[in-house]
């Protein structure tokens, strides 16, 4: 069984289909990229797995390891092991960046039945998930996305999965908006957080952060289907041809 | 208390609109607050030109010129009027804390400011019971500074009033208010700021957070008076609400007769921002604490400017 098994799920925002029948096993140790044109489904994929109120599944099922997704509120499902890294990430102006991190990761260990942190307890975790994301040392000093650039915000997302250590970690287009050489630091640290006991899933448009970070499958995604699946060769492929031989 | 006698305030007088007085006859009368100082003639106050300082003034008057760089102050309730005098220079924090005792005060506190003097006010009440009413001012001579913190965060009502005076250049007052009610609690703040002359410099900033059914309004006005050219006055107002049945009033007002003048005033009533509390949740904060992390953010600011 896979870590991450989406069957046949269906999504509808406001009525309209945006993810239709879509499957997906995303085993243990292993990293899937999901590709796709603008408006293929991609982002609308991240926020029903994240329970956003406004994407409702019709139809399908989302386990991990075994435990039923959908029948979770948004953070139960970040307690069961979920992390989405959002597209756009909210800003929380007055919000203090290192004492959310913290807060956060005591809420899942709450959950978990493990005893809280105090701050100096995890000022050291803190510092190591900074390194370990290749997040700017101030990051703990700033407010939660709130005054933050479009790639600094994206490197943020990457440190709340550093501190959140999640199982399963489904990053929508991460790569968006950053530099170059933000995106080899992202790449590294994605590739430094692949684990035997951790899957992950990349959403991106653009093949470039496949070459530093090697997928083990890629899909595509068209019209909210999956059209096409293959190994990290599809990825070089769409590179060369594009999309448009994939819609119908 | 002696007030009983006195007309008490009601909601059709113009200052008063958004305050339900009903708790104010229900309270009960309860003992006086002890004051510092010496006694003190009528006359040596301003005529009342409020309901809560015409109370007020029914009960014990007294002067003090503090010697001491802080004075505390226990309300217990009653009807009391204080006249505080500051030296040229001197700096003053006064501390009002509510006793949990006090059912009911009506306090008048005016404070004369002589240049280059300094003063802290922190107002608190966080006492779950208790009505009280104030109306405090302070006259500001030149390059004075004044701080007037107001925390209202319990009692079923309190109403301050604050005036400020700048009169002579160099004058600079900051009027805070945090409130955080919850239950049928309501906290009201009405301020009033003047700069007489020119340059002086004022801020006003108001937050409050409202739960279940509690009230609270903000009604501020910067008066500028002619000639008081290189004014500098800003005046914000937040309200939170987290509830449906929660009420908030807000009445922001400029007054500017004089034309070389910075004078700017925002104020805005929303609710918990859904997408802030919803990527909360999804980093594993549950939805309380989601909304207790929201709250004090909101509050952040006001915290940090209290004196």
């Amino acid at each position: 069984m896979s870590l991450l098994e989406i069957a046949d799920l269906s999504v509808a925002v406001a009525g309209r289909t945006v993810i239709e029948r879509l499957s997906l096993a995303v085993p243990a140790g292993s990293l899937h990229a999901v590709m796709g044109p603008n408006g293929s489904g991609k982002s609308s994929l991240a926020k029903a797995l994240a329970g956003h109120p406004a994407y409702a599944v019709t139809g399908g099922s989302v386990r991990l390891a075994g435990r039923d997704l959908l029948a979770l509120a948004p953070e139960e499902r970040v307690h069961a092991g979920l992390f989405v890294g959002m597209q756009y990430p909210t800003e929380v102006p007055g919000v203090n960046n290192g004492e959310f991190l913290r807060l956060a990761a005591n809420a899942v260990r709450r959950a978990r039945g493990l005893p809280e942190r105090t701050p100096s307890e995890f000022a050291p975790l803190l510092a190591a998930a900074l390194q370990a994301s290749e997040a700017p040392e101030d990051f703990a000093q700033r407010q939660l996305n709130a005054g933050m650039s479009g790639g600094q915000k994206k490197r943020n997302e990457i440190l709340q999965m550093f501190v959140l250590e999640p199982s399963v970690a489904v990053l929508d287009e991460t790569d968006s908006g950053l530099d170059i050489d933000a995106i080899k630091a992202v790449a590294r640290a994605i590739n430094a957080y692949r684990r035997a006991d951790r899957a992950l899933v990349l959403i991106t448009h653009f093949p470039r952060l496949l070459e530093l970070v090697q997928p083990d499958r890629v899909h595509v995604l068209v019209g909210g289907r999956l059209v096409a699946s293959g190994d990290a060769a599809l990825a070089a492929r769409l590179e060369a041809e594009g999309y448009e031989r994939f819609r119908a | 208390m002696s007030g009983s006698a006195l007309e008490l305030p009601s909601s059709a007088l113009e200052d008063w609109r958004y305050v339900d007085c009903r708790p104010l006859a229900a309270s009960p009368a309860s003992q006086a607050t002890v004051l510092p100082g010496r006694p003190c003639a009528a006359d040596a106050f301003p005529e009342p030109s409020d309901a809560t300082h015409r109370w007020a003034l029914a009960g014990e008057r007294r002067a003090v010129q503090p010697d001491c760089g802080q004075l505390l102050l226990e309300d217990r309730g009653g009807c009391w009027a204080l006249l505080v005098e500051l030296a040229p220079r001197q700096r003053l924090r006064l501390c009002v804390r509510r006793h949990p005792a006090a059912g009911r005060s009506a306090s008048w506190l005016h404070c004369r400011l002589a240049a280059g003097s300094c003063l802290e006010i922190r107002d608190e009440h966080e006492q779950p019971l208790g009505v009280h009413l104030a109306a405090w001012s302070v006259e500001l001579a030149s390059d004075a500074t004044c701080a007037l913190g107001v925390v209202q965060r319990g009692g079923l009502l309190q109403r301050q009033r604050l005036d400020a005076q700048l009169l002579a250049p160099g004058a600079e007052a900051r009027v805070v208010r945090l409130a955080a009610l919850d239950g049928a609690r309501q906290a009201h703040l009405l301020a009033r700021v003047t700069h007489a002359v020119g340059p002086t410099r004022s801020r006003q900033l108001a937050k409050a957070v409202l739960a279940d059914a509690a009230r609270s309004s903000f009604d501020g006005l910067i008066r500028v008076l002619p000639g008081a050219d290189g004014s500098d006055a800003l005046q914000r107002d937040h309200h939170l609400l987290l509830s449906p049945q929660a009420r908030a009033d807000s009445r922001p007002q400029l007054d500017v007769r004089a034309d070389e003048v910075q004078a700017a005033h925002g104020a805005t009533i929303g609710r918990l921002d859904a997408e802030e509390q919803l990527y909360l949740r999804q980093r594993g904060l549950p939805v309380a604490e989601a909304e207790r992390l929201l709250v004090a953010a909101f509050l952040a600011e006001a915290e940090e400017a209290l004196p």
